[in-house]
């Protein structure tokens, strides 16, 4: 049923890919820049917060009075500051995007789990950043929401009375509360790009940036809304008053709203349900190796000999397996003998794919399990199933 | 040039336009304002995010007609590498 449901959904990822390649050049087509757009807004994002930082000062009396002077008075200051806030969401939507399109495509099992599960641990860090953002405007749906987030974390049990006063700075609210939430705001944000390296080490080609088309549009659509629909500050927030009800975002509020309405632990427990799923997917719940097509054909291995150092299996690796070391003595064939550099596997990020072996026009490269004849003739054999190509 | 070409022509011209007003807007908007401006900033700010649209259309225009080619990394990706390193 669960492989049903997924098939379905590839085909129509597929299909939407091919109905946009119709309208877009194929590089141009952004549903295959989502990741790329992701860092796009994050880059937005901390531009816009750098400049936000200069203004704001982190104290319960004079938070809001900050924002609202950036705001106002500072030219273009709420332009800056509708962008910092319209990018925050456009940030959850491309990676939502981009966590469906390679939930969808498969691109999550086997080798592709690290991109995955640091893109889980992204996506949970950028709620959490998204969620500490709102409480940092001080004013009284931020006083709603940090209640909700200390009812939330209070809720859990052994450790979450200790998280809580990590939060606040204290049993209640204080001096240290704004500076502490100005911390997790800006810490984790520069944690996301740590992530990010965990993200890209495994993949040999990641798009990690759009092209200048979708910079422009994306960049352009953020201001735009930024200055159509400001984002505004509510009253300032008057601890000890009963808290207005929280408005719903559905990218970062959702639990907070929810916590009105379910029992804290309940919201708790859901939440780190969903990501646990998240977590555990690529590792449950997928074919057999057999059913897959998977062959244990043991970790590519260079033949010394044979090797020019030409990096073209070097720059088809799509699992950045293979790197390129100066050569310590000449190779032993003619082609090989004069060479510069000599490709080395790293045993621990090879698939055992033979996508090298098919790019190595020199034969020095061989998967111990499988002889590069037996390659050529199932190479041979799809080929002939295929059939001739007609003009 | 066909006739989808001269279709995305004008666009890149009829854009190229509207870009024009866009920043002829903030010029007027840094003109004729109040003396603290306040009150055209979010014009302004509109104006400046319709230029980074339409200069981005421009681009997906260009594209379309052939003027500009696919950005290098994308080329190079297709090519294994060879755009900046040739096989031996």
């Amino acid at each position: 049923m669960y492989r049903r449901a997924l098939t379905a959904l590839q085909r129509f990822t597929l299909r939407l890919d091919v109905a946009i390649n119709r309208v877009y050049p194929t590089d141009l087509n952004p549903l295959y820049y989502t990741g790329g757009l992701t860092n796009l807004f994050l880059f937005i994002l901390v531009l816009s917060g750098i400049f936000i930082f200069f203004y704001y000062v982190p104290s319960l009396f004079e938070g809001h009075a900050s924002i609202v002077y950036l705001t106002e008075q500072v030219p273009y200051g709420g332009l800056i500051r509708g962008i910092h806030r319209y990018s925050a969401d456009a940030f959850i939507i491309a990676a939502l995007l981009h966590l469906l399109r390679n939930w969808f495509t498969d691109r999550y099992l086997f080798s592709r789990d690290s991109p995955w599960i640091s893109g889980m641990f992204m996506l949970l860090l950028g709620g959490f950043i998204g969620a500490t953002g709102y409480i940092l405007v001080w004013d009284d749906r931020a006083l709603a929401i940090l209640g909700s987030f200390d009812d939330l974390l209070r809720s859990i049990p052994l450790v979450g009375r200790a998280f809580a006063d990590l939060l606040v700075g204290g049993e209640g609210l204080g001096e240290a509360t704004l500076p502490r939430i100005l911390l997790l705001h800006v810490g984790p944000a520069s944690a996301l790009y740590v992530l990010l390296w965990w993200h890209y080490v495994r993949l040999r080609h990641p798009k990690i940036w759009p092209p200048a088309t979708w910079v422009l549009v994306s960049l352009g659509v953020v201001t735009l809304l930024a200055a159509v629909i400001p984002a505004v500050s509510g009253t300032p927030a008057a601890p000890g008053t009963s808290p207005s009800a929280i408005a719903l975002d559905v990218f970062f509020l959702l639990p907070f709203w929810l916590a009105g309405f379910l029992p804290p632990l309940v919201v708790v427990l859901s939440l780190a349900g969903l990501f646990a799923v998240g977590f555990v997917i690529p590792y449950v719940n997928r074919e057999s190796d057999a059913a897959m097509g998977v062959r244990h054909a043991g970790v590519a291995q260079v033949i010394d000999g044979n090797c020019t150092g030409c990096e073209l299996c070097y720059y088809d690796c799509p699992y950045n397996a293979i790197v390129m070391v100066p050569s310590p003595y000449p190779g032993l064939s003619r082609a090989a003998a004069s060479r510069k550099l000599l490709a080395v596997v790293v045993d621990s990020r090879c698939v055992e794919c033979g996508i090298c072996i098919g790019a190595c026009p020199f034969e020095a490269l061989e998967l111990p399990g499988v002889l590069e004849s037996e390659i050529t003739r199932r190479a041979v054999e799809a080929v002939s199933i295929a059939g001739p190509v007609r003009a | 040039m066909n006739d989808s070409g001269r279709l995305y022509a004008a666009g890149v011209y009829a854009l190229a336009l509207i870009g024009a007003l866009c920043a002829g807007l903030i010029l007027m908007g840094e003109r004729f304002g109040s003396p603290e401006r306040r009150d055209l900033w979010s014009l302004g700010g509109a104006a400046l995010g319709a230029i980074f649209i339409v200069y981005g259309l421009i681009l997906l225009l260009l594209r379309k007609l052939g003027t500009i080619t696919p950005r290098r990394a994308e080329a190079e990706d297709d090519l294994r590498g060879r755009w900046t390193k040739p096989v031996p």
